[in-house]
This record gives C-alpha cells, structure tokens and sequence, in this order.
C-alpha cells in the first residue's frame, strides 16, 4: 500500500511535470468524454421526446381491445365488458385510462371531403393519458354533447372556424351509413400536421349515437408513468382472459420507435468505441513519449530497487492522473452543457415539422442521466489506464543497464 | 567468504553482429569492509564490473555472486529485491528523481523496503545529516547545485545501510574540492560503518584515499594490488 501511495505520488507529480503536453492531453480526452456525454444526453431527450410523443399523442402506455381486434376500422369490434376492464386496472392501481371508441369517417364541408380517423373519448378521461386536451389553438375541448374537435391545418384547408358545422359520414354499428351534421367546437394543433389532418375528436357519447353503438367501447388506452408497461400488460393478462381481451403496450403498438431507438443506441455504441479508440490512442501516444523521454530515469529507478511491477504501476497511475483530470475536466463542462441544454434544447423544427416522433415538440432537450454520466466517467478511466498499459509493460520491461547507458 | 565473488567471468556484447569483449576474470574476490577503487582508462571496463555486481548486467559465462547469492539466473524482480536489499548506487550524474525533494528522493528506498513511517524519518534525518544536507531536505534536485544533488545519491544509497556500495564515477562532474569532499564523506562512512565501497574511476582522489585498486585495461585485470 505504502508503494503503491508512493508510485501515484510520483505519477500525480509527473503529470505536472510537463504542464503542456498534460494539459493538451487531458484537454483532448476531456473533449471527448465532452462530446460522448452531450451525444447521450441528447440521445436520451430524443428517445425520451419519442416516447412522449407515442405514448401521449394517442397509444397511451398500452391498450385493451376485444380479442382479435385488428385495425381495421370500418367495423367496429365491440369490447366485451368494459367495466371488467376499468376494474382490473383499478385492482393494479392504475387511475389514468380512457374507454374509446373509434372509427374512420369521411368530414365534409363546402364541397370538400377529407378521409378521418374518428374518435370518441371520455372528455374526463383522456385528458389523463394523452396530452390533446392541451393542444387546443382555438375553441375548446371536447366536453359531454359537444360537437367535434378538428385539426388546425384540416381547418384552415376547409376554412371553417370553431362554431361552423361539418358533416360526418361513417357506418354504424350494422355496417349501414350514417350521416350526420355536427358543430365544430374547438380547433387542435400537435407538432404533426399529417396528424391534425387526419384525426378528429369528439364526445364518446355523440359518436356512439351516431354510430348506433349505445355504450360501446372499442378501446381502452392507459397511462402509467411510473410502472414498466410489459409488467403492467402481465398483471392485466391475469386478470382479463385472452379469449376475450387483447393487450397490446405502446411497444406493441409501435414497434418501429422501439427499433428506432435500437438503431440510435447501436450507432451511439459505435460512436462511444470511436471516441474511446481515440482517447486510448492519445494515451498510449502521451505515455510513450513519456516513457522513451524518461528511459534513464526509469532505469535508475529501476536500479535502486524497483520491481518491474513498480515501474508499470507507475506509469500506469500517471495514465489514471490524465484521465481523472480530464473526467473532472469533460464532466464539469458537459454538465454546464446538459443544464443549458435541458434548459433551452435544440430547435430542430426544419428537420422534424413532419417527423412522427415529435409531435409533442420540436426542441429537442437534453436528459442527462446520472448512469449515464457515471458510465462515461468510469468507461474514460479505464481507457486511460487500458492506453496506458502498453507504454508502462514497455517501461517495466526495460534493462537497467541498457536504460542507465541511454543518452 | 568473500562479499562478492566472481569466478570464470566474462562478458560480451553484440554490436552490429560482431561480438565485443567487455570484461573478464578468473577469480576476483572482494571482502567485507573493502574501499576498492577499479581503475583504467575509457572502455576498460570499469563500468561492466560495477554492472554485474550490481546485478543490472548479467554475465554472459561464469558467476557472480553477491553477499552469498549468484546473480546469474534472476528474475528481474528477484534482481531488483536484491539490489533493494544489498546495493546502493551513486551514478556520474546523480540522477536523483527529479519529481521528489531531496527528502523523499532518500526516503524512496525505504518505502521500498517497507519501512515503518517514524523509522524512515529518522533513518532519512540521519543519512541527510551525515551528508551535511540537513537543512535541504525539502528542496527538489534542480534547486541544488550538481555537488549538493551528488550528496543527496550518496545519502539515498546508504540510507538502508546496504552491505555494499557501488559508485560509477561519482566524481565525474564534480569541481575539485566538491570530489574531494565527497569521497572523503564515503571514506568515513566505509570507516563508521563498515559498508563495502566500490568505485570506478581514473580519479587521483578516489584512488589516493582506496585501500585496494584493481586496475582494467582491455576488460582484463592487470594489476590488484592493496595500499
């Protein structure tokens, strides 16, 4: 322990010992350490942005369908008891679910038409699982017996305003088609606007009227933010036989987020070993220079007493003295960075106006996760040791004599 | 039996595919207490012979054996554990560690070999006094003068009081009266304390004050004699 302390002090001191190229050196790996931590916090508020954008537009956490429910809209699947299914969630303690129905339709108005996705929601209820209800430019949100709440870019195509009326066709229950004029309440605008021209809301009640369909539920959609959906679509499963209920998360429902954010992570992987490749090469070049420069030095050190083990040691705790002071260095900076960034973000509206994965917002925020910190630090620690062994076993190879004889 | 024994020596180097003599002997003994000075002109070998007691240069035939234990055959931790245990050098050019004051520079040994704390600290205070430095322990090697720096190796290698001291010229870059002061400060610690002394040098100095000078021309030995 005693030359161990005795070895690190020597390395901390020949850190110092040519401020410059230690300086220049840990500047560099700072740098990276920097840009790798930056990188994931930005990573980490996209995955994040996307999720928030899946789960709060419209899918919820997951949701409950009748079994063998496809997406296949025309016809409405009824769900079998809905109110087993409210029970079940509350069993689990969930609070925040939405019983819906939904259909696709076609909207006139003015002598034009535009296909729809319509759907009927609890105006108390969805209001706890997605964010729409904050999403009003004009008017209000739907409400018991209201009329219907239409995107701002499908609006202003039609050129009507809350108030105007549009008329809505669609099939009821029976597959017959129904017809019906309906007053324009409020107006929406998301960050998507292939998304506000094809989605229209209105009470459950009215559309269940106008699709013939009293008391229907075609789905529920639940939020949870605070339990692993996969568990909570596990306990659901116990409690809801599959013969009668289908139970999709929001994983399910939209597996390319989940490959997207795959795809990110596995490019971020690469990007992380690119980085690190480089900071390992910075190192092994620093502490070679270190080593040839210091050839009769090390020799001598050698000669008094020290055991090879020592003089690898050594070096290699003058490898860990950079590293620690670029992890210092890079951290301090990229948690300034992340803070003003989580702050502020990036406007990405030019790239992602008609991205899917942003329809909450266009900033994108960092996120910076303590893991994620820690990981960088402890991965820029290891490397700097890693780059560091090769010049060190180097050192600890030399022969005194020949050392000792070196100019 | 001797301190350092060396039977049936000879050493040789490669240079450029040609082999070159270095040193050789058939039997040269040095005993305990000895203040030996091994002389002869540039490339006679005085170095090689401090080299192999040392155990930082092996022989490429016979043996070499140091307070009982042949140097031929060890590992390089076993050959440092041995020099950290027997040996103490002073090289031309001081070579302290430039990095650590003069009081850690003696002090690095001891840590070495394991030394309690309070056991270092008087053993360093009394090699430092015995040096005449007491009063630079705190300073680092490029604040002393080259005599002052030469002091401080003198101290590091005795500081463990190893049975034997090798010194490479150690009066090589020293001015006059420094070297004179300097090999008068090892003769009296061979008096004091019994530590074996082997220089090599062609200083008068040195070799006024050695009670036994073996003198090398060509890597032979060409005359032993004891004053």
């Amino acid at each position: 322990m005693k030359t161990f302390l005795l070895f690190s002090h020597i390395a901390f001191r020949n850190v110092r010992r040519n401020a410059r190229r230690s300086l220049l050196t840990i500047i560099a790996i700072a740098f990276g350490l920097f840009c790798l931590v930056i990188f994931q916090a930005l990573k980490v508020g996209l995955h994040r942005e996307m999720v928030i954008s899946t789960v709060q537009l419209d899918a919820g956490s997951l949701q409950v369908h009748a079994a063998g429910y496809e997406v296949n809209l025309a016809a409405l699947k009824k769900m079998p008891d809905p109110e087993k299914v409210i029970s079940a969630l509350r069993e689990q303690g969930e609070t925040r679910y939405s019983r819906r129905v939904k259909t696709s339709g076609l909207i006139l108005s003015g002598g034009k038409s535009s296909s729809m996705l319509l759907s009927g929601v609890d105006p108390d209820e969805e209001p706890e699982v997605t964010f729409m209800a904050e999403k009003i430019i004009k008017g209000s949100y739907v409400s018991r017996n209201s009329g219907i709440l239409l995107g701002e870019e499908l609006a202003k195509s039609f050129g009507i305003q809350p108030g105007d009326e549009v008329t809505l066709m669609s099939q009821d229950m029976a597959g017959l088609p129904v017809t019906k004029k309906f007053p324009v309440t409020g107006l929406y605008r998301t960050e998507l606007a292939a998304f506000d021209r094809s989605h229209a809301f209105m009470p459950i009640s009215l559309l269940q009227e106008f699709l013939h369909a009293d008391g229907v539920v075609t789905e529920i959609a639940v939020r949870s933010d605070s339990r692993d959906e996969m568990a909570l679509a596990d306990s659901l499963g116990r409690s809801l036989p599959a013969a009668d209920y289908q139970i999709r998360t929001w994983k399910e429902i939209a597996p390319d987020v989940i490959q997207l954010i795959g795809l990110n992570d596995a490019t971020m992987q690469l990007l992380i070993l690119i980085v690190f490749a480089i900071i390992a090469m910075s190192i092994t070049n620093t502490m070679t220079m270190v080593v040839f420069e210091r050839f009769r030095e090390l020799g001598i050190i050698s000669a008094i007493g020290t055991a090879p083990s020592g003089i690898l040691t050594m070096v290699v705790m003058e490898s860990f003295c950079l590293g620690a002071a670029a992890s210092l260095l890079g951290s301090a900076a990229a948690v300034i960075a992340c803070a003003y960034l989580g702050k502020y973000g990036i406007d990405l509206t030019t790239f992602t106006s008609a991205n899917q994965y942003f329809a909450n917002s266009h900033v994108l925020k960092a996120h910076l996760l303590a893991k994620d910190l820690i990981a960088a630090n402890a991965i820029t620690l290891i490397t700097a040791v890693i780059g560091g062994i090769y010049p060190a076993w180097k050192a600890s190879r030399l022969k005194p004599v020949d050392a000792i004889a070196h100019t | 039996m001797a301190l350092i024994e060396m039977i049936g020596v000879r050493k040789t180097y490669c240079t450029d595919g040609r082999e070159l003599h270095a040193f050789s002997t058939d039997r040269l003994e040095i005993d305990r207490g000895d203040f030996v000075c091994v002389a002869g002109p540039s490339g006679s070998g005085k170095t090689t012979i401090l080299n192999l007691i040392g155990a930082i240069d092996f022989p490429t035939a016979g043996s070499v054996t140091v307070a009982g234990r042949k140097t031929g055959g060890l590992s390089p931790a076993d050959s440092a554990k041995m020099r950290r245990d027997h040996i103490g050098f002073i090289f031309q050019s001081y070579n302290l560690i430039p990095v650590l004051t003069a009081y850690e520079n003696v002090e690095y040994v001891l840590l070495l070999k394991g030394l309690p704390a309070p056991e270092r600290r008087r053993r360093v205070s009394e090699a430092m006094a015995s040096v005449g430095l007491k009063d630079m322990m705190q300073k680092l090697p490029k604040e002393m003068s080259g005599g002052q720096q030469q002091r401080v190796a003198v101290a590091r290698a005795i500081v463990a009081s190893p049975p034997i001291v090798l010194a490479d010229e150690p009066t090589a870059n020293l001015d006059s009266v420094t070297g004179r002061d300097l090999v008068g400060l090892l003769h009296r610690l061979n008096l004091e304390q019994g530590t074996t002394f082997v220089f090599s040098s062609h200083d008068p100095v040195i070799i006024e004050r050695a009670d036994r000078i073996i003198t090398l021309q060509d890597g032979h030995v060409v005359s032993d004699r004891r004053c």
